[in-house]
């Protein structure tokens, strides 16, 4: 009996470990095969390609602090332990496989993969309501458009339309195929398409709901869409069209510029009912934060701080923007005192939300300020000085308290524009650009710390012109960047 | 069976008084007078016999002349001719070397019938060390097992590897089984050493094929005690141990030379400063490793009682280990039970086997280049910056260094961990067939761990904290692994030369991780550390939690087999066969078979083998495939993880999958040669292995244009070959006095021998080439500095000498990283109740990168403290130095500090003394007139002095690549005391 009973027991046992135990599916993540039933859950992939913007790759350091910094804005101060020196010593040598310089290629592209998955696979699935697939198309192309944009900045050889340099691989669709450069000119060629088409796709009237609701601007909307080209169209030495694109977000009244009573409020509050056209969300400081690399919370350290040159550039008494982004009564750290910052002119742009000194702020990529800097700056080389100084006066109007509206023309009207977008963009991830669009050389002033800091980079060295990362050389075999 | 056997006897006793038999009666007891129960006494040639009773009596009828065998498990049988006595006591002694056992994983078997490669270690090593991580004993034991402990952390576990690395692209660690169910490798600092009665190490494929797809890393058998019949006997011991630091750290600027040395280079702080106010620091000096570092206790008590019947055994222990770490703060304490049961009733065996165990570890963070790791704060804090402010705060210092002993003092770190590993097993002789029985055994290995990370507003990560007032982290993460084997077995002996052993399979193991945590802020109340002082997150005050957690399940199905024949009892055929399926791996890959098959000829027993000399001599040879199936789950699918935008859910593609993905697969082969020589005098081991790892993981690399960096690929081939040589030499036995020396060696060659068409796979210092080591340095070779300008000169391809460094192209592979050579040497003195062990270890071959001395070498990190080595760097012409110019003006310069090169290759090589042991047990007569059985007290050393020309504070490390923040071995000085009775 005994034995029955237990060999029974054994087979009973031996049965419930059956083969059917080898099926598991993943319960803390879903597969592609369950995730899209309709083009509404292809918003989360769509998600997914906007959660990088925040990343350190992308316009938390890389597209952002690190371009002021790297250019002639700030001076990195021994409290950073030379953490910065890819960017201040400009020493990105050949073999750079990591760090900043390697992230600023792998982020973008990374958030291309991520839009290309909504653009391969949304017209494969029904939409629930009418427009919703325009809406989340729409955004995915202008991401495409715009990651294509910052890397052709970054690593390519050239910004005129139509180039015959190199631009930067063009991927518009999910693949594992090694890729090759385009030109610059083909590079465009894509940008523009997929911004135009992302134009007509986010009309307001062919959507079901507006990317941007309940008063954010976090989403990318017909607006933000012509806010890119506007500034394609500038680097790209389009002039006309950079006009046409400014003067349509200008004029689209959606989003009015930030006046000298309510600029402030959109870099300590985060305000987006004014000047901000498209802004990076920054939640919390788990997510990449625009100043990680300038502030460290804790003792009043600075990593950086401004140069003084540009400090000089203000009207410190009256321009709103100074007195938003610098101040020489600030102390990071009120639990231990520290090193007392007062008297030292500091910043404290994105030095964090509503008091809290925490360095969580949305990183602002688009705003009004620039959107007549873009019209000025391309006015003026279409050569219609009044006009470019027009634009530059209705800033400067709504920056400067008692502004008198001034009448330039010529080298000093160029100047006062190129001044101008220094100190409206300072830290927004604009100014190593800028010069080399300009074809102008870095010069750091007087307080480049020395010899922590290489002080001046000539106009032509190749260095203006980041290398690609060697892994992607060596898997890829694309071509290099001269002289790395 | 018994009862059966039993009125058999009854009726024997019967018949026997019918013819006229008579009683003989006596004590079977072991060497050391205790009685044994249950030993097996027979009447040779005939199936009449009993066994002896709770106290080792027994009484027998027998005739005249009869023969009466004396057998038991674990010991040497012995034949005693009755002749005309009526009393037989018998001493048994321990099992001689041909009937010892070797554990395979799923049952012992005979070790002149193996014909696998196993070494083990018992229990008497393992005990004698207080140490909180049974792995780190197994360094220097075993030939062929490399295991080295990169840290002195209390509780850090070491990293064991087995006859080479194997992978590239997956873990290299052997597969633990303890009791028969298999545990998490990470994990030991909750398990009792004391608990263990022997650990295996499985290294070849005929004893490590039966673990199929899990065994390509080798398997580590783990076997806790079992209870003795007997009386109870208990023992009780106590250690009580010191540690200390080494001293011999990187050594770095004091005040004086560290001012200078910023005055000169300038850049920092010092060079606003007033002299009044250089002057002043000038008077501070502050050793910031004798704050950090301390001498440590270590307390070890445990109690275990064991004992039994004939039918029931038990083994019952409990135990408290507390361990404070060399670094201020740091500790580990543990405590543990166990029961283990075993019963016997008819047929029938069940048993099982449970231990307990629950650890605190207070630890700090360790192998990084953080400056908020308070082990590099001890190098990297300026000596003229004080530990507190005149006030008694921590002072903050000026170089941005966050101060390490205000770090370690109001910062918690700490992990508690509940580990319960049960078994159950029952055993069935089938009556009716001899040798045909049935077992089932099922376990769990059931974890927990709660991480605790709080730091303090004042602190550098307290204040960068959200809402910048500290956080409290805690993860709660459970792990249960879940095991049931069932199997049929038969054993059998026909003709007179045949013995025959089957045994059939299945098994099923289950795995389910998942963990929750969350992320408090708020401590504005420095007074509540935990949950109570979290403030509530609001939208403006940015104190809002966070919260997160994940799981993973995995499943592994198999089907195996084992069968073992012996011929003539010197030729004996092993042979293995394992079908695996494991939800690792997708539809088209699920399946996979491993086998082996090996041969043992015990040659000392052929005829033409009568040499005098030679005792044992047994040649073995075995070859087979396993498997490792150590990749993330779900690789096959294409999943799709969660991530925010704007506080909005979103999802994004975690990785390309590879539907096609499967198990890496390892050819072994090994043959041997065990022998014992001029009466055991000499014995020992020496082996031949040739691995072959084929379909291995290989990160086949993507344009990163793709979104991904790599695709998981089985691509790659690697091969591991070598000798592995173990030999025990008795020097001198005479009487009392007795001295056994052992050594182990192994040699063991690692070369990528494909990459399956794939580039290198290049570092930022090391190379996967094919024909080279998987762990090989890949750096530009530094020649020295140019006397003229100060310039580093490196080494081109071409061999000529320039100042511009090109790592692209000049770079080269030099030494790999894992030591090809490792060995240990063992001493055994006795002399009468006094004894001495010693145990040394070494390794030799490797060439470690060592990042640790970049972290204070570079100039550019002059605003914290720096090697001293930079004193003597280049200052003007015509100076003769290693130690290039160190930039003091501005502008581009094409010869910065670089660090991918040869300057910072060391060699690796070490011998350490890991082991002294000295101990005495007291005269027996005067203990037993105490009431004890045994009274033992030792002195013991660990790590008493390492010899090696590696600059560091530790030269052991796992993977040769010391990044910073060691936390070194410490040297441990322990007093013991054994209490049996």
């Amino acid at each position: 009996m005994k034995i029955k009973s237990f060999i029974i027991i054994l087979f009973v046992l031996a049965a419930y470990s059956c083969e059917n135990k080898l099926d598991i599916a993943p319960e803390f993540s879903l597969t592609s095969d369950n995730a899209f039933e309709s083009a509404e859950e292809y918003d989360q992939i769509l998600i997914g390609a906007y959660a990088t913007l925040n990343n350190n790759g992308y316009y938390a350091e890389t597209y952002g602090e690190l371009m002021e910094l790297g250019a002639d804005g700030g001076t990195e101060t021994a409290e950073s332990l030379r953490n910065e020196a890819e960017f201040t010593d400009w020493q990105f040598g050949p073999s750079d496989g990591s760090g900043n310089v390697a992230a600023g290629w792998n982020t973008p592209y990374l958030m291309i993969a991520r839009a290309n998955v909504v653009s391969d696979g949304i017209n494969d699935v029904p939409e629930t309501t009418a427009g919703s697939r325009n809406r989340i198309l729409g955004q995915a192309l202008a991401l495409r458009a715009l990651g294509h944009f910052d890397l052709l900045r970054l690593y390519g050889q050239a910004y005129e339309r139509n180039s015959t340099a190199l631009g930067v691989p063009v991927r518009i669709t999910q693949t594992l195929d090694n890729p090759v450069r385009a030109t610059v000119s083909a590079t465009y060629d894509q940008i523009l398409a997929d911004l135009n088409q992302a134009e007509t796709l986010l009309d307001p009237a062919g959507l079901d709901v507006s990317p941007n609701t309940g008063g954010t601007r976090y989403r990318i909307d017909r607006l933000v869409v012509r806010a890119i080209r506007a500034k394609v169209n500038l680097y790209a030495g389009e002039y006309a069209a950079a006009v046409a694109d400014a003067t349509a977000v200008i004029g689209d009244g959606a989003v009015s510029i930030g006046t000298t009573a309510s600029f402030s409020s959109i870099w300590d509050a985060d305000d987006q009912n004014t000047e901000v056209i498209w802004s990076v969300a920054v939640v919390d400081q788990s997510e990449g934060r625009p100043t990680a690399e300038m502030f460290f919370y804790v003792n009043n350290r600075m990593g950086w701080v401004p140069s003084a040159d540009v400090l000089s550039l203000y009207d410190q008494a009256n321009d709103i923007r100074f007195s938003s982004y610098f101040s020489n009564t600030f102390n990071i750290s009120a639990v231990n005192g520290g090193p007392d910052r007062n008297g030292t002119t500091v910043s404290i742009k994105y030095s964090g939300r509503n008091g809290a000194i925490d360095g969580v702020n949305d990183i602002k990529i688009f705003r009004m300020g620039e959107m007549y800097l873009i019209r000025s700056e391309a006015q003026f080389e279409l050569n219609q000085p009044t006009l470019a100084m027009q634009d530059l006066n209705t800033l400067r109007s709504n920056r400067i308290t008692g502004y008198v509206d001034q009448n330039l023309t010529g080298i000093s009207l160029e100047t006062a524009i190129q001044n101008e977008r220094r100190k409206e963009l300072w830290l927004e991830g604009h100014r190593w650009f800028d010069l080399r669009r300009w074809n102008q050389a870095i010069t750091r002033g007087a307080d480049c710390a020395s010899p922590m800091e290489a002080c001046s980079l000539a106009a032509d060295s190749f260095r203006r012109i980041f290398p690609i990362p060697t892994t992607e050389v060596v898997v890829s075999g694309i071509e290099q960047n001269d002289q790395y | 069976m018994r009862k059966f056997y039993f009125s058999l006897i009854m009726c024997l006793l019967v018949l026997a008084q019918a013819f006229a038999q008579r009683t003989v009666s006596g004590k079977v007891t072991d060497d050391s007078g205790e009685g044994l129960p249950g030993v097996n006494v027979v009447i040779k040639g005939t199936t009449t016999g009993v066994t002896t009773d709770i106290d080792g009596n027994f009484r027998i009828s027998v005739s005249d002349g009869d023969i009466l065998s004396f057998s038991y498990v674990g010991f040497e049988s012995q034949e005693v001719n009755v002749g005309t006595r009526s009393v037989i006591d018998v001493t048994m002694g321990g099992a001689t070397e041909l009937q010892e056992v070797v554990v395979t994983g799923y049952g012992p078997q005979d070790a002149r019938r193996a014909s696998g490669s196993v070494a083990s270690v018992d229990a008497q090593t393992i005990n004698n060390v207080p140490i909180a991580s049974f792995d780190k004993i197994l360094q220097g034991q075993a030939a062929g097992v490399l295991s080295q402990s990169s840290s002195g952390q209390p509780g850090a576990g070491a990293s064991v590897l087995i006859r080479g690395a194997s992978s590239i692209n997956s873990s290299t660690q052997p597969l633990y089984i303890l009791d028969g169910v298999p545990i998490d490798a990470a994990e030991f600092e909750t398990i009792n050493p004391n608990d263990i009665e022997n650990v295996s190490v499985l290294k070849d494929a005929s004893s490590s094929a039966i673990y199929g797809s899990r065994g390509a890393n080798g398997v580590i058998v783990i076997t806790s005690k079992n209870g003795k019949a007997g009386k109870p006997r208990v023992t009780f011991s106590a250690q009580y141990g010191v540690s200390e630091a080494p001293s011999n750290f990187l050594p770095v600027m004091n005040t004086q030379q560290k001012i200078d040395f910023e005055l000169f280079t300038g850049g920092t702080q010092m060079s606003t400063l007033t002299n009044e106010q250089v002057d002043s620091l000038r008077q501070f000096s502050t050793n910031w490793k004798d704050e950090l570092f301390q001498s440590a206790a270590t307390r070890n008590l445990q109690v275990n009682v064991s004992g039994g019947n004939e039918n029931t055994t038990y083994f019952i222990s409990g135990s408290y280990y507390d361990e404070e770490g060399t670094v201020v703060t740091t500790g580990l304490q543990r405590y543990t039970t166990r029961i283990n049961l075993k019963t016997v009733t008819g047929n029938l065996t069940f048993g099982t086997n449970n231990s307990l165990g629950y650890s605190r570890l207070q630890d700090t963070r360790e192998g990084n280049a953080f400056i908020g790791s308070p082990l590099n704060a001890a190098y990297w804090s300026n000596p003229y910056e004080p530990i507190f402010n005149p006030d008694g705060t921590f002072n903050q210092l000026t170089s941005g260094q966050p101060n390490g002993v205000q770090e370690l003092t109001q910062n918690t770190n700490n992990t508690e961990n509940v580990k319960v590993i049960s078994t159950l097993y029952g055993e069935f002789d089938i009556p009716g067939v001899e040798g045909l029985s049935v077992t089932s055994r099922w376990g769990v290995d059931f974890d927990t761990d709660i991480d605790t990370d709080f730091t303090d507003p004042r602190t550098n990560p307290g204040a960068q904290a959200k809402g910048g007032q500290g956080s409290l982290f805690r993860d709660f993460d459970r792990d249960v692994t879940f095991i049931g084997t069932n199997s049929v077995n038969y054993i059998t002996e026909f003709g007179s030369d045949h013995k025959l052993s089957v045994s059939l399979f299945q098994e099923f193991i289950w795995n389910d991780n998942e963990s929750f945590n969350f992320t408090g802020y708020g401590f504005t109340n420095l007074k509540l550390k935990n949950e109570a002082g979290i403030t509530g997150g609001s939208a403006t005050n940015g104190f809002i939690p966070d919260v997160g957690g994940t799981g993973v399940r995995s499943s592994l199905v198999s089907y195996f087999g084992t069968v073992a024949y012996t011929f003539m009892d010197k030729y004996t055929f092993n042979g293995t066969l394992r079908r695996d399926g494991s939800s690792r791996f997708g539809a088209n890959n699920q399946h996979a078979t491993f086998y082996s098959a090996g041969l043992a000829w015990v040659v000392s027993d052929e005829d033409f083998m009568d040499v005098a000399f030679v005792d044992n001599l047994k040649f073995k040879a075995s070859y087979g495939t396993t498997g490792n199936q150590n990749i993330g789950d779900f690789q096959f699918a294409s999943t799709l993880g969660t991530t925010s935008y704007a506080g909005v859910n979103g999802l994004f593609l975690q990785a390309i999958p590879n539907e096609n993905i499967q198990w890496e697969t390892t050819k072994m082969l090994n043959v041997g040669v065990d022998f014992s020589l001029f009466q055991s005098v000499l014995s020992g081991s020496i082996e031949y292995y040739n691995n072959l790892t084929v379909d291995a993981f290989l990160n086949t690399q993507l344009s990163r244009t793709t979104g991904f960096t790599a695709q998981n690929q089985n691509a790659g081939e690697i091969r591991n070959k070598g000798i592995e040589v173990t030999l025990s030499g008795k020097v001198v036995n005479a009487g009392d006095f007795s001295v056994v020396v052992g050594a182990n060696f192994a040699f063991n060659d690692n070369v990528v021998e494909s990459l399956a068409g794939e580039d290198d796979i290049i570092g930022n210092t090391t190379i996967i080439r094919e024909g080279q080591p998987v762990s090989a340095n890949y750096v530009v070779p530094y020649v020295g500095v140019n006397p003229a300008n100060g310039d580093a000169l490196y080494l081109t391809a071409e061999g000529t000498i320039t100042n511009v460094f090109d790592q692209a192209n000049d770079s080269r592979v030099f030494g790999p990283r894992t030591a090809p050579y490792s060995g240990g040497i063992t001493l055994n003195v006795t002399y009468g109740n006094l004894s001495l062990f010693a145990l040394g270890s070494w390794i030799h071959g490797s060439t470690l990168y060592n990042n640790e001395r970049i972290n204070i070498d570079n100039p550019a990190y002059v605003p914290d403290n720096v090697s001293i080595d930079l004193l003597r760097a280049w200052k003007q012409p015509g100076d003769i130095t290693d130690i290039p110019r160190i930039r003091t003006t501005g502008g581009l310069t094409t010869n910065t500090y670089q660090s991918a090169t040869t300057r910072y290759l060391e060699d690796g090589d070490f011998f350490r003394l890991r082991n002294v042991l000295l101990s005495y047990n007291l005269p027996s007569d005067i203990v037993s007139k105490a009431g004890f059985k045994n009274v033992r007290i030792y002195a013991q050393g660990q790590n008493l002095f390492t010899l090696t020309k590696f600059t560091g504070a530790d030269p052991e490390d796992t993977n040769g690549f010391l990044l910073g923040a060691v936390y070194p071995a410490v040297r441990t000085y322990t007093f013991g005391l054994d209490l049996t009775f």
